[in-house]
């Protein structure tokens, strides 16, 4: 309840000084950005996730027919209200934009199979093993991006600009982890295996990035701006429990509409 | 008619139930050698069944190979014979450790072994080295073999076998000059196929 008042907050306050600049400084101007994009976080498996078979370090020599991996990836969907500054080529904005990443752990024990072992206990000298086929793990969040934008550089319909941005979450919406057993049997197991293996998870979701782009289009037309952002950071630690990743890379394609004319 | 469904059934039942039989004990089965950084040429110490093993002959790596099965346990009345077998610098070499006093009925049974230290010097134990053609019981100085950790592994809730995980090290005489077998690792898959008691 009390996260939803912060975002009801922020959408109430977030036009204000629009309206106050819109009428007070000429040079501004007022943008909605629509944005949709592709993030790939740089994961690996979490150490504490014991998987056979499973080597984190690249300098030993392995032989084994057997190779586990993992990918995380997500999209992202955002409405961002902004003011820019004609005079300085200068910008910002704000506002909501969600975020879901998807990881799975896949990987085979040798040629010809499709699952690999999961130790899931060790009590006294009794250990258990799973096969499974995959791991996976999704996360939703809803987070507040602020985002600065230059343009230095600014021809009749293309300009190049570079952003700097935070967004911070203070919940993950949703989060659910899976595990597809070999065998079915195993699925009555799958709640004590999850909870034996997976680390807990921050819910207060927050990056820091930074990006270079492109933005098409006629002065006072809705334009297009696509960019790619430089490798940005995780602030906080433990986004995900399956994987560890502090660095990502993403794309990110949005339109940016007028709502103010140009004086 | 009867007797072509007799037939049938002697035949084609025990084939089906063959093919029903869990077959993934032979992915448990292979080599899994990860080399340790620290002792280049040796695995490093594991205990997942990884089926290998190694240690240094004076300072010739001789370690489990993938077309050997590594390790087999015979357990003779009351002298558990844990046989290694694998290459030296292209060498067929096997060694055997012989103890006394173990007799595991069954390979769920090592769990016993857990935790334990084994004086090679001890009355009635013996290691047996063979190189090429050449097999001899050594004359050991001093030596240990230790089971750190002995796992009854169950996959997917049944029992499937045993994991034995060790270190060993000793000194002998090869052709008449003193020798260290040292850093020696072992990490066992034990079960139908590689334990015996006869």
């Amino acid at each position: 309840m009390k996260n939803n008042s912060v975002f009801f907050l922020l959408l109430i306050i977030l036009p204000i000084p629009g309206v106050f600049c819109q009428e007070t400084q000429n040079d501004w101007m007022i943008f909605i950005h629509i944005e949709s994009g592709l993030m790939y976080p740089n994961s690996k498996i979490r150490k504490s996730i014991p998987i056979r078979q499973n080597v984190s370090s690249y300098i030993v020599d392995q032989v084994s027919y057997g190779e586990i991996s993992s990918e995380t990836n997500g999209y992202l969907f955002g409405v961002r209200y902004g003011y820019f500054n004609d005079k300085f080529r200068a910008g910002i904005s704000s506002g909501l934009r969600y975020t879901n990443f998807n990881t799975e752990i896949k990987g085979y024990s040798s040629y010809g199979t499709d699952f690999y072992y999961l130790r899931y206990s060790m009590v006294g000298s009794d250990t258990k093993f799973a096969r499974v086929r995959t791991i996976s793990e999704t996360n939703n969040f809803i987070s507040v991006p602020v985002e600065l934008r230059y343009v230095p550089i600014q021809f009749e319909k293309i300009g190049f600009y570079v952003k700097a941005g935070a967004e911070f979450s203070y919940f993950n919406i949703q989060s659910k982890t899976d595990i597809d057993f070999r065998e079915e049997s195993m699925e009555e197991y799958q709640d004590e295996i999850l909870n034996n293996i997976t680390a807990p998870t921050n819910r207060f979701y927050s990056t820091l990035y930074g990006s270079f782009g492109i933005v098409y289009g006629k002065e006072g037309r809705p334009k297009v701006m696509f960019d790619f952002s430089v490798p940005s950071r995780f602030l906080g630690k433990n986004n995900f429990a399956l994987t560890k990743a502090d660095y990502f890379q993403a794309f990110t394609l949005s339109l940016q509409i007028p709502i103010s004319p140009i004086k | 008619m009867k007797d072509l469904k007799l037939l049938y059934l002697l035949f084609v039942l025990p084939m089906v139930l063959l093919a029903c039989q869990k077959s993934d004990d032979y992915q448990l089965s292979q080599s899994v050698f990860i080399e340790d950084p620290y002792y280049p040429g040796l695995p490093g110490y594991s205990e997942w069944g990884y089926n290998t093993f190694g240690a240094y002959i004076d300072r010739k790596p001789f370690t489990s190979n993938n077309y050997e099965i590594p390790a087999k346990i015979i357990v003779n009345g009351d002298v558990m014979h844990i046989i290694m077998k694998g290459d030296m610098l292209g060498q067929n070499v096997k060694l055997t450790f012989s103890i006394k006093g173990y007799s595991p009925p069954d390979y769920i049974d090592l769990k016993t072994l857990d935790n334990t230290v084994i004086n090679l010097k001890d009355t009635g134990n013996t290691v047996t080295l063979e190189i090429g053609d050449s097999e001899k019981i050594l004359n050991l100085i001093e030596g240990e073999l230790t089971f750190k950790r002995v796992q009854n592994l169950y996959v997917d809730e049944e029992l499937d076998r045993a994991i034995v995980s060790g270190t060993f090290n000793f000194k002998t005489f090869l052709d008449n000059e003193p020798v260290a077998i040292s850093h020696g690792r072992f990490d066992f898959g034990i079960g139908y196929e590689n334990f015996y008691n006869y």
